[in-house]
């Protein structure tokens, strides 16, 4: 337990003044000669029992008498009932807050948020402790906030909620960093958050390191986690999966993937869907079975000379009318339910852009043939409406080159090293998708952890055996039909090693092509090229081109005017937001949010909403794990912080109940039933009237009593 | 009489005002006595009062100076009036002399309120012809004048009811067993003590006096401390017949110490109910001529009851 006043403690040995009250009580007595012994030995006599447990019971309630003062003046502090917490005057307070959409979830009375509730409980906690230092570090720029006093939470920007996801490691770490920095004896890191699977990353290796960090630090740190992780079970999530613009005759249409979600299965609903597109709104029913519904390709028609009158120069105000793309942006929603960072999806949508790609090729004659093919493959657009641009390249010159417009790099060449490589990394990372072919001599060169092998023939040529037709450049088509993947026929494939996720194999277990490993998975590798004595790949070229074209989709992802993009995979504002966020993409234009609740330039990317810069849109909306409800259990927090010094307190949404509260009341009180009962017990008997009047009355027996005695 | 007593010394336990007082009321006795010489008392014989008693034949011997002739002469028989005897009583003080006697928290001990009551009842008692006796008890008879009549006994009476000294244990059931059997013909025996023995024993005692067709009158001295037993704080208490001493907080045993006191106290008045024993429960704080008076009264009032 925790006080205020802990220097009153030295003051708990009065807990004896009662004994020793009594003792000097005791040599203190009076003699007196006293005649009518034979009273006082029964009355002796009768006292063994009861009267010595009355004894003990009156000097035992004295004693807590003493105590609860003692206690009641030194000002306790409890969380909820009598629960031991953390943290004292001297300590500073190192507040770790998840900011995440998750955290918006309110509470069904009062709706008020968890990330309010929290914000608050923890102001008043530290306000109650009188901790002299707070320091907030939040999920969105994972640097620490100086606060000039615990109020400070309630009201900076830092706390407000945003789009996107936390990362509780990363976070944790930023705490450790900031105790190593500072010269507090004494650390509290009280964590906030919602315990969400997607937030806590259980299984991320930094978890061992930050216990290491946390029991090497020479203060004394105390982790205190504030959860709210109480579910929402009709909470409600739209989302968007793909909004994509498509030509439909003359006249374009917005063709909308549209996912509502809920955390538990509530039957059968019907889900009103509202969709604005500038001034237009139109409303759609969607019912809404089990957990999960899917409205997929939800065609909305785009008015053409609308959309003209929103083209803008994608190439900036010197661009030709050729690259000229129009695009724009809008928002669906579902009802108001118990978390509003979740009802409305931004989508940005735009006029496909140039489907440029880039094909790197060897200085021979198989490279020319695969050049030629490769060229012809990603030059055709899927839609006569779309346009496509292929440059050829030799590898020595991609380092120098501007990959900004390019949506697929098809290298059949050595694999890049040095400052191509550089180039073809930051492509990758930019979003960009790089498809490698087998050169015709192999080196040791590996690239994202996969290298080629040694060429090998087949006779008879080999056929994939197995792929992956559920995602991945070869899954099936919109209708269902499989790739005709099997029906390839490999006459050489060159082998494949390293990590990697294989999205087709030969029988024998080798793979034909595949994805490296990352987060982005970019960067393929195919065993064979479309030369004719390779492979059958420009023969059967139906495999070869939707896998180009899907690769120049995706790569189209980052390069069109119009993204989507999750809150928090790109910094859009100032430049000391997200330092810590390595894998985070710094967008060095000024985007201006356009649409979406208003939030801090500097935390631009983190909330969600519509952004412009130059005429290109971003719509920036909660990552899609912030969707699924699960929750870090209870065992698996303690084995997270185990061997520190960790407790846990389970909080709920509109939580009126304080985490810290004086319950020096609570000793007052005792200290009052212990004085009552005390003078209860030491009240003498009440002798009966009986015995009262017996003894005090006359001395005589009555005169109908004598004459009985007489007559006797 | 009076010059035999100018030159005694004054009895600072007699108070003449009280004594004058009480002197309108006669000491009787509550059952014939067997007396010497003629008195107030009533006696188990015929006598030559004035006071009818009833007829009976007349058998040769009587004397003829006693036979009703006018009963004769209305039936032709022969009668003999007989009348009421008096004679004088016998008159024992049991006054208990031992340590607890000396107790007193009201400016009084219980030694000298008992002299105060056996000194003015002798004093009342000699003046109307009865003979006066006591017999002072602590662990034995540590004092015995059997009864006499004459004023010059009294003197010795008073003299040892002056001179007695409490201390000591008890022995008063003992020793009134022993009085029961010595005190040879019917006496009007008055205790005088607090009566801190077991009220068995006393039952036992009591029922030995009335065997002997005595007339046994108690004053149980009780001092008004006793009875409230109102200490505060810790205390010794030293036993003032030479028991050890008892240490205690009296508010914790207040209350088992009254339970104890009220059932002596109800064995007491169940005894003294069976016994026929003229109780007289009395504090310490009363006033000493109201209790005798109250004595004499009830014994006056109940004049005849044989």
């Amino acid at each position: 337990m925790t006080f205020l006043q802990p220097w009153l403690l030295l003051t708990l040995p009065l807990i004896a003044l009662p004994v020793i009250i009594h003792l000097i009580n005791q040599q203190r007595f009076q003699s007196v000669e006293w005649a009518a012994m034979m009273f006082l030995l029964s009355a002796k006599a009768l006292s063994r029992g009861y009267s010595r447990l009355r004894q003990w019971l009156i000097m035992l309630l004295r004693m807590l008498a003493v105590a609860a003062a003692i206690l009641a003046i030194s000002r306790p502090l409890s969380q909820g009932w009598l629960a031991v917490v953390g943290g004292d005057r001297a300590s500073a307070a190192i507040v770790l807050l998840d900011r995440s959409p998750s955290m918006s979830q309110a509470s069904t009375v009062g709706g008020e948020s968890k990330l309010t509730t929290a914000r608050r409980q923890v102001a008043a906690a530290l306000e109650t402790l009188g901790t002299s230092r707070v320091v907030l570090i939040d999920s969105v720029s994972c640097t620490p906030h100086e606060m000039s006093s615990p109020r400070g939470i309630l009201q900076v920007p830092e706390a407000e909620p945003a789009a996107a996801a936390a990362d509780l490691p990363l976070l944790l770490q930023a705490a450790c960093d900031q105790i190593g920095a500072s010269k507090s004896a004494a650390s509290t890191i009280w964590i906030c958050s919602d315990q969400r699977a997607n937030d806590w990353k259980v299984s991320d290796g930094a978890w061992s390191a930050i216990r290491e960090a946390v029991a090497k630090v020479p203060q004394s740190v105390r982790l205190t986690l504030l959860g709210y992780a109480e579910p929402a079970a009709d909470n409600l999530a739209v989302r968007v999966t793909r909004a994509a613009l498509e030509p439909r005759g003359k006249a374009w249409e917005l063709l909308l993937d549209i996912v509502i979600r809920r955390q538990a299965d509530g039957g059968t609903a019907r889900v009103p869907v509202q969709i604005e597109l500038g001034p237009a709104r139109s409303t759609v029913e969607v019912e809404l079975t089990g957990t999960e519904t899917v409205l997929t390709r939800h065609a909305i028609p785009i008015d053409a000379a609308a959309l003209a009158q929103t083209a803008t120069m994608a190439g900036g105000a010197e661009g030709d009318r050729e690259s000229a793309q129009a695009n724009g942006w809008g928002r669906v929603s579902i009802p108001t339910d118990s978390n509003l960072a979740d009802n409305d999806f931004y989508v940005a949508f735009g006029t496909p852009p140039i489907r440029r790609t880039l094909v790197v090729t060897e200085d021979s004659q198989a490279g020319v043939q695969t050049k030629r093919t490769l060229e012809l493959i990603a030059g055709i657009p899927p839609d006569k409406l779309l346009r496509a641009a292929t440059e050829a390249v030799a590898a020595e010159a991609v380092a120098d080159m501007s990959l900004d417009d390019v949506a697929l790099i098809l290298w059949q060449a050595a694999l890049p090293e040095a400052g191509a490589a550089d180039a073809v990394n930051r492509f990758i990372t930019r979003g960009g998708q790089v498809i490698f072919l087998p050169p015709e001599s192999p080196t040791t060169t590996a690239f994202n952890g996969l290298a080629w092998q040694t060429w090998t023939e087949h006779s008879p040529p080999l056929r994939p055996s197995s792929w992956r037709a559920d995602e991945g450049l070869l899954a099936a088509t919109l209708t269902g039909a499989a790739l005709p993947v099997g029906e390839l026929e490999l006459r050489r494939t060159c082998g494949i090693t390293g990590e990697g996720t294989p999205l087709a194999v030969f029988p024998d277990g080798r793979p034909l092509l595949v994805r490296a490993a990352g987060d982005r998975g970019g960067a393929s590798f195919l065993a064979t090229t479309p030369a004719v004595r390779d492979s059958d790949l420009a023969a059967n070229g139906v495999v070869l081109y939707a896998v180009v074209q899907r690769a120049i989709d995706a790569g189209l992802e980052t390069v069109g005017n119009a993204r989507q993009v999750d809150a928090g995979s790109m910094v859009l504002g100032g430049t000391d937001v997200g330092s810590k966020r390595s894998t985070q993409q710094r967008s060095q234009e000024d985007w201006r949010q356009i649409a979406g609740p208003p939030s801090a330039s500097t935390e631009a990317g983190f909330h969600a909403g519509v952004y412009a810069s130059r005429g290109r849109l971003l719509a920036v909306n909660r990552p899609a794990a912030e969707d699924a409800a699960e929750v870090v259990d209870d065992r698996q927090i303690e084995t997270l912080f185990q061997g520190l010094s960790f407790s846990r307190f389970e909080q709920k949404a509109g939580g009126l109940g304080a985490i810290v509260e004086e319950v020096w009341r609570l000793f007052l009180i005792a200290l009052l039933v212990a004085l009552v009962v005390e003078g209860l017990l030491c009240l003498p008997r009440r002798l009966p009237d009986r015995l009262q009047s017996g003894l005090r009355g006359s001395a005589k027996l009555p005169a109908a009593q004598r004459s009985r005695e007489a007559v006797a | 009489m009076s010059s035999e007593f100018t030159d005694r010394p004054t009895r600072t336990f007699l108070d003449s005002g009280v004594l004058s007082r009480l002197s309108a009321v006669p000491l009787l006795s509550r059952r014939p006595m067997v007396g010497g010489v003629s008195g107030r008392h009533v006696s188990p014989h015929r006598g030559s009062s004035v006071e009818f008693a009833e007829y009976r034949k007349y058998v040769p011997g009587d004397d003829l100076r006693r036979l009703d002739w006018r009963v004769y002469g209305r039936t032709d028989r022969n009668y003999v009036k007989e009348y009421e005897a008096d004679t004088n009583l016998r008159c024992c003080f049991v006054v208990d002399s031992s340590g607890s006697m000396g107790y007193g928290s009201t400016g009084i001990t219980r030694i000298d309120y008992a002299r105060r009551l056996a000194g003015t009842l002798g004093f009342l008692a000699c003046r109307q012809g009865d003979a006066v006796g006591i017999s002072c008890v602590a662990e034995g008879i540590v004092r015995h004048l059997p009864p006499r009549r004459n004023p010059a006994h009294l003197r010795l009476v008073l003299d040892a009811l002056e001179q007695v000294r409490p201390q000591g244990a008890s022995r008063l059931p003992q020793v009134l067993h022993e009085l029961a059997e010595t005190v040879r013909q019917r006496a009007l025996i008055v205790i005088v003590s607090d009566l801190f023995v077991d009220p068995e024993e006393l039952a036992s005692c009591f029922g030995h006096l009335r065997f002997r067709k005595h007339d046994v009158a108690v004053f149980h001295l009780l001092d008004p401390q006793e009875m409230a037993f109102d200490f505060r704080r810790p205390t010794r208490f030293l036993d003032m017949e030479g028991g050890s001493p008892l240490f205690a907080d009296p508010l914790d045993i207040a209350d088992r110490y009254m339970q104890a006191l009220e059932t002596y106290l109800g064995s007491l008045k169940k005894i003294v109910m069976e016994q026929g024993i003229d109780y007289h429960r009395t504090l310490l704080d009363e006033d000493y001529e109201k209790v005798l008076a109250r004595f004499l009264v009830s014994r006056a009032s109940g004049k005849g009851m044989r």
